[in-house]
């Protein structure tokens, strides 16, 4: 099984580009324009990873992190904290707020896929 | 026989006026007691026998000097002339200092002359008393009588031993006094004999001066009135016949009287007494009223004089360094006291250390009294006698005072003195007293000045200190506004970075990575690279729209000079400033509404500026609208005051701006809604650009806004 990633962003083309290179990279990817959106799809279908951006409409990153932390059948789900703003607090709140990880926009590509593969407990093919 | 009397200090000198009956004896004495000042003598005593009288008084005033410190008085006695009444005479006579033979002039009185001068040899050496050696004086009266023996006669009649002798008329006056005069002088002049005092030449011609001078102003220039005599009745002489009997009636009686004269003396001194006490309730009323120093002390000097009965004195008071310096002076050209002896001692100094009244008569016989020339001094100025009273209050000393009698006024009396030592001693009290009183005053008088001063001071220095702690709060609160702006700034700044890095690295991120897939993989389906490709074109231009826009603002704030405005058809500008969001009004089914006023073709402007700055107010009123909402674009000439400008008003029926946020709209990067949920995208420049552009223009930008119903943004330019 591939390992399921969830690409949470409101920019389409940030969604885009990143779903389109994780699935290259052998992830299963499913995307979220916002916040509200993502929580609903990690009920339904929670994946092993979710890349989760900051700053969306809605219900922001930070939220939607607790949300996943604090409810015990999703609370096994890592969370990548993405954000574009780059600042120490940013990460410091991440952090606090349950997340398993932290990485600023713009990012390099394998480094992310490395902490993605390390998350999800499968080295995959690369 | 000298009577000492130690009670009073004084030695009384026993003067008998002897004589044939009826020859004038008694006469004589009325006369002498009435010419002579009742203050200075008693009242005439009679002891009444059978049928002649012995008559006899105390001068006691009588300003005749002082031998070994006791006061020189006279007593007068006359004796009863009859045959009869010799143990009378005897008695009398007894103790008798000197006398006084009035022999009757008539010529049928020859007999009776001599008999009686005859017995008063006999009587004088029954009492002891040495007939050549005690003073006797002669006096040949009734001269006005026919048929008299003349006094060549008389002289050969009586006066075989030479005394000296003065026709008189006892009734008129004449003679009496000179008579009386000589009698006290040689009488005087024995007793100092007899005390040892002759020897001293000079204390004798001052003593003999005195008397002189006492006796001088005796002699009446009219005789006075005639003073009903006191008689003391005693039991008839004669009838006994027992001569041992009567001269113990006589002492008795004569002993009674002296009690009864002592007893008026008495009574006289109890209303000196009376009158002093008076004069010291006066002299402590006056005192009293008066409270300055100065009048204190002109009162107590004043008061003084007129108290000791002088016209002459001087009142010296301590200064602050304890000097005796003259404040009041009266019938004097200086005070003696304050002349330097040649040790350079002060008398007056002295006299104060001493502490104790000081008096001289001036003329009496006191041998090897210290005086340091003061006595001689006042002597040389004509002066009798002097006083000085140490003044001291409270054991300190506070001055002298001195008084000085003249020859008339006679010497000081105890009484006077003891009045001078209590008027000193009250007078130094209330100096003292005013002085404390003038330097308390005086003292309270700066500390009221110090405290009034001191209050003023304080009440600057309050007023001072006060408006120096309004402005620190101020300056604080000035600080705690600058402070709060401070970190206000410091959470925006922090926010600010963020929303730029946001709104750059999301355009920079898509690029990236539609880069990093285009180069990575060579098998793409082809609609995925045209995806990727659409992506790398729209946030290329999304992140050359950002650059051309900080660039612009940039430009703006740096002032950057614009070149020559041009004027450009206001069609065309609204035209292109609504060109860039096109897209959005479709998207979002905005109704765009444009008006340009009739007549206005051009505008004069910065072509670039002004369009991007309208583009931004379109930009807002889109994004910032709610779907299918409209917005009307204004374009129109107005005045504002002797301006002419052309208004661009932007009105859009979107979400508003709140009050709060208002003020902050138009500041660079400042953007509306939530940061991690509702920032629009952008950098929140553009109505801090059109601001920058509006002002450019000469012109300015205003926003009114309702939340919930719209926001209405007013550019204005100067009509070039």
């Amino acid at each position: 099984m591939r390992p399921k990633v969830l690409v949470v962003d409101d920019e389409p083309a940030i969604r885009d580009t990143l779903s389109f290179m994780l699935e290259m990279e052998g992830f299963q990817v499913a995307v979220a324009a916002d916040g509200v959106e993502a929580l609903a799809r990690i009920a339904q279908d929670p994946p092993e990873v979710v890349l989760l951006d900051v700053m969306m409409p809605k219900l922001d990153g930070y939220r939607v992190c607790e949300a996943i932390k604090a409810d015990p059948r999703t609370a096994g789900v890592k969370v990548v904290m993405l954000t574009a703003m780059g600042q120490a607090a940013d990460r410091a709140r991440a952090l606090a707020a349950g997340a398993d990880a932290y990485v600023a926009k713009p990012f390099d590509e394998d480094g992310l896929l490395t902490l993605l593969r390390q998350l999800a407990g499968k080295p995959g093919d690369g | 026989m000298v009577q000492f009397d130690n009670q009073y200090r004084q030695v009384k000198l026993k003067i008998v006026y002897y004589g044939p009956a009826l020859g004038g004896k008694t006469t004589c004495l009325q006369y002498i007691h009435r010419v002579t000042d009742p203050q200075r003598r008693t009242r005439l005593y009679t002891l009444n026998t059978a049928s002649d009288r012995t008559l006899f008084f105390d001068l006691l005033g009588l300003d005749l000097g002082r031998i070994r410190g006791y006061r020189l008085t006279l007593q007068l006695f006359t004796v009863p002339g009859q045959v009869q009444y010799n143990t009378t005479r005897r008695a009398v006579l007894a103790g008798a200092d000197g006398v006084v033979f009035v022999a009757d002039s008539q010529r049928n009185q020859e007999k009776a002359n001599l008999e009686s001068f005859a017995n008063l040899q006999e009587n004088l050496k029954a009492n002891g008393l040495d007939p050549a050696t005690i003073p006797l004086v002669l006096q040949y009266n009734k001269r006005d009588l026919p048929d008299i023996f003349t006094r060549a006669e008389m002289d050969r009649l009586l006066n075989a031993k030479g005394y000296p002798a003065f026709e008189t008329v006892a009734t008129t006056g004449v003679g009496v006094m000179e008579a009386f005069a000589a009698i006290t002088e040689a009488t005087v002049l024995s007793v100092a004999d007899r005390l040892g005092i002759t020897a001293q030449a000079d204390a004798l011609t001052r003593l003999v001066a005195n008397v002189r001078a006492a006796m001088a102003p005796l002699v009446p220039a009219k005789p006075p009135e005639v003073e009903a005599p006191v008689v003391i009745r005693t039991a008839g002489e004669g009838k006994l016949g027992a001569e041992e009997l009567m001269a113990e009636a006589v002492r008795a009686n004569t002993a009674m009287a002296d009690l009864s004269s002592r007893l008026d003396h008495l009574a006289k001194q109890l209303a000196r007494r009376v009158e002093q006490l008076k004069a010291l309730l006066t002299f402590s009323q006056v005192l009293s009223q008066a409270r300055e120093p100065d009048e204190v002390a002109t009162a107590f000097f004043e008061r003084f004089l007129v108290d000791m009965g002088v016209t002459a004195g001087s009142l010296l008071l301590c200064n602050a360094k304890g000097e005796l310096v003259e404040v009041l002076r009266r019938g004097l050209a200086a005070e003696p006291l304050m002349r330097k002896t040649p040790q350079g001692l002060l008398p007056a100094q002295q006299l104060l250390e001493a502490r104790q009244v000081f008096h001289a008569n001036l003329r009496e016989l006191l041998p090897g009294q210290t005086t340091e020339g003061w006595v001689e001094e006042a002597s040389s100025l004509g002066f009798a006698s002097a006083l000085a009273v140490p003044l001291v209050a409270q054991d300190r000393e506070v001055g002298l005072i001195t008084a000085y009698g003249e020859p008339g006024r006679g010497p000081f009396q105890e009484e006077d003195l003891e009045l001078a030592a209590i008027m000193g001693a009250v007078g130094a009290v209330a100096v003292a007293n005013a002085r404390a009183w003038h330097a308390l005053e005086q003292l309270n008088r700066n500390l009221e000045a110090m405290v009034a001063a001191r209050t003023a001071e304080l009440s600057q220095a309050l007023a001072k200190s006060e408006a120096l702690a309004q402005e620190l709060a101020e300056t604080n609160r000035d600080l705690e506004a600058a402070y709060r702006k401070l970190a206000e700034l410091d959470t925006l700044k922090g926010e600010l970075l963020r929303r730029v890095a946001h709104e750059l690295n999301t355009p920079v991120t898509a690029l990236q990575t539609a880069g990093r897939i285009l180069t990575r993989w060579e098998q793409i389906p082809k609609e995925k690279v045209a995806s990727f490709v659409d992506v790398v074109v729209q946030e290329s231009s999304r992140l050359a729209e950002l650059i051309a826009s900080a660039l612009q603002a940039a430009a703006l704030g740096l002032g950057e000079e614009q070149g020559p405005r041009v004027a450009v058809p206001i069609a065309e500008l609204l035209r292109k400033a609504l060109a860039p969001v096109k897209g959005e009004i479709a998207d979002r089914q905005i109704k765009v509404t444009v008006k340009v006023a009739a007549g206005l073709e051009t505008v004069s402007c910065y072509p670039e500026p002004l369009e991007a700055a309208l583009s931004a107010l379109l930009k807002n009123a889109v994004e910032f609208n709610k779907p299918q909402g409209s917005v009307v674009v204004t374009a129109m000439p107005v005045r504002k005051g002797s301006k002419s400008l052309v208004e661009f008003r932007v009105e859009d029926t979107g979400i508003g701006i709140s009050q709060e946020e208002l003020p902050h709209v138009t500041e660079p990067f400042y953007q509306g809604g939530a940061l991690l949920t509702g920032k629009p995208k952008g950098l929140g420049l553009g109505l801090a650009v059109a601001k920058k552009v509006a002002e450019l223009h000469g012109g300015e930008l205003e926003i009114q806004s309702q939340p919930g119903q719209g926001t209405t943004v007013v550019l204005r330019v100067e009509a070039g």
